[in-house]
């Protein structure tokens, strides 16, 4: 009876998700392991890892989505103790300050960054204005934008999952340290850091998967020379109209993606363990 | 004291790097000329009224407007009693449908776009406007499951079983007792969906077309070659929508915590 109940309430959204995502998506994953006779052949991916276009891009999307995830990492861990230490009334405006650019629409803040750093953006008119260059800096289109894009895009996650975990460390750790003649940033580094880590797990996980999977920061930051996984697929398929290498990037991104849930998941999974140990 | 003072300033300067570009994009938007600049020089509306009656942006914002909210709705209406299920019933293979449930997080949205164009929208007719729905409703799935099962979590199903004994048909009962106890949480849910999808921007890459694309997209394809403000002023209407939807949730849950 029970279960019956349970089924008939499940099985609506059970049979979407299978019309709508996992067969779609089944089908492009089974499309790129068959070739033209109807055998299984990895000959696409071979293919693919062979042109440096398409392993520069991966590389750099995974370089790019570390280096994010890091200094979102050191930026957030004082920013979300600090912000934890706050008056209630000061924390929810903090709060909701963090808050706010994650419910703006991605292009919106990536064109805030166009405004600032084109060519003939606010930074380049103001450094040119008051005569400290004599030609606007390109700053725009690379690898450097596109980092600032992802880190603003993506700080508010990682700050909003360290906050929690902060709110629960006692001062008197700290305090204890410092007494013991610990300096204060060493102190800082050697109490509340490892406290935080399971803060930092999921935080780290939402930056680095997001960074790998966003589309509006690299394809309105970025340039032609600094492709990262999405802009590729998009190159591929509405540029190039080469479907069978988009489907193929679209594969690794998946596998990527995974992957790293799978990562995090597996090191939070051995960290709790070894807390509760 | 000093090493409070430094975390002070790296706080303020994480939060002028969070919000100060998008203020001063608030300010090139009133710009009276057309070169981005800041401070603007002069004072005009100009490209507000430009913005509200480019005819790409109106499309694309009825586009988003509408297929945002099926979106949202119908994974609500999906969603729920899958999350009322999953928190009250116990059955073999609830960690698998659950996982099951919240599988399209896994997938990048640009690949769910991308694997819809492919696979789905030949099958329905190459509508673009019902792949965009399709696509919205599989974002907020998983979010809906999440948010409702947590505020499931809070309910005491005690409640709903006292009316069921007491003769109320399951339906009935469902509506009666279970919906009230969980509004605020649904409709926080709701309003957040609501927002994540109107402001996507990576199913709208692959499903789009030159009639019906949604308001990012327009915004995206405009913004490619030039920059003007016109763009910094529709960005600001959007800020402000947001803004908007997100004092009415905080009111909404306001109303429910002073009760």
């Amino acid at each position: 009876m029970r279960k019956r109940w349970a089924l008939v309430l499940c099985a609506p959204g059970i049979v979407f998700l299978i019309l709508c995502c996992a067969w779609p998506v089944l089908r492009i994953v089974l499309q790129t392991v068959y070739d033209d006779t109807g055998a299984v052949s990895f000959a696409g991916y071979a293919a693919l890892f062979r042109k440096s276009f398409f392993t520069n891009s991966l590389t750099r999307t995974l370089r790019l989505a570390a280096i994010t995830t890091a200094v979102c990492a050191v930026v957030g861990v004082p920013v979300s103790y600090y912000i934890s230490r706050m008056s209630e009334k000061r924390k929810s405006l903090a709060i909701s300050l963090a808050t706010f650019p994650l419910l703006t629409s991605a292009i919106v803040r990536s064109i805030c960054w166009i405004v600032l750093l084109g060519k003939k953006g606010v930074i380049n008119n103001l450094l040119v204005g008051i005569g400290l260059i004599d030609r606007p800096l390109s700053i725009l289109y690379t690898e450097t934008s596109m980092l600032i894009g992802y880190i603003q895009l993506f700080m508010p996650l990682m700050l909003l999952s360290l906050v929690g975990v902060m709110e629960s460390i006692d001062d008197e750790l700290l305090q204890a340290a410092q007494t013991l003649g610990c300096p204060p940033v060493l102190a800082f580094i050697k109490v509340v850091v490892p406290l935080s880590v399971s803060g930092l797990i999921t935080g780290g996980m939402l930056v680095f998967t997001g960074t790998m999977t966003a589309y509006a920061t690299p394809s309105l930051l970025g340039g032609t020379k600094t492709k990262v996984l999405s802009t590729l697929i998009d190159q591929y398929a509405n540029i190039n109209s080469d479907w069978v290498s988009a489907s193929l990037v679209a594969v690794v991104m998946i596998f990527f993606t995974v992957l790293i849930n799978v990562l995090f998941t597996q090191i939070a999974g051995r960290l709790n363990r070894r807390q509760s140990a | 004291m000093k090493k409070s003072r430094l975390l002070l300033v790296i706080t303020i300067l994480t939060y002028i790097f969070l919000v100060g570009p998008m203020l001063i994009m608030v300010g090139t938007s009133f710009s009276s000329t057309a070169a981005v600049s800041f401070p603007p020089t002069g004072f005009s509306l100009q490209w507000y009224e430009k913005a509200l009656t480019l005819p790409s942006f109106q499309r694309g914002f009825v586009t988003s407007l509408s297929v945002s909210l099926i979106g949202t709705t119908l994974a609500m209406l999906l969603g729920i009693p899958a999350a009322y299920a999953l928190n009250k019933y116990r059955f073999r293979g609830k960690a698998l449908v659950n996982g099951f449930f919240l599988s399209p997080t896994l997938i990048p949205s640009l690949v769910l776009g991308f694997a819809l164009l492919r696979s789905f929208i030949p099958r329905i007719g190459g509508s673009v406007y019902l792949g965009l729905a399709v696509g919205y409703t599989l974002i907020a799935i998983p979010y809906i499951i999440r948010t409702t099962g947590s505020a499931l979590s809070n309910f005491d199903f005690s409640i709903e079983e006292a009316a069921r004994s007491l003769g109320t048909p399951a339906i009935p009962a469902f509506f009666l007792t279970v919906i009230p106890n969980i509004r605020s949480g649904l409709i926080s849910a709701f309003i957040l969906a609501f927002i994540n999808s109107f402001n996507d921007v990576s199913i709208g890459v692959f499903i789009s077309s030159p009639g019906t694309m949604t308001l990012p997209t327009a915004m995206q394809s405009l913004i490619i070659g030039r920059l003007d403000p016109t763009i910094a002023a529709a960005s600001v209407l959007l800020m402000l929508m947001t803004i908007l939807l997100m004092t009415l949730s905080e009111k909404l849950l306001g109303i429910k915590l002073k009760r």
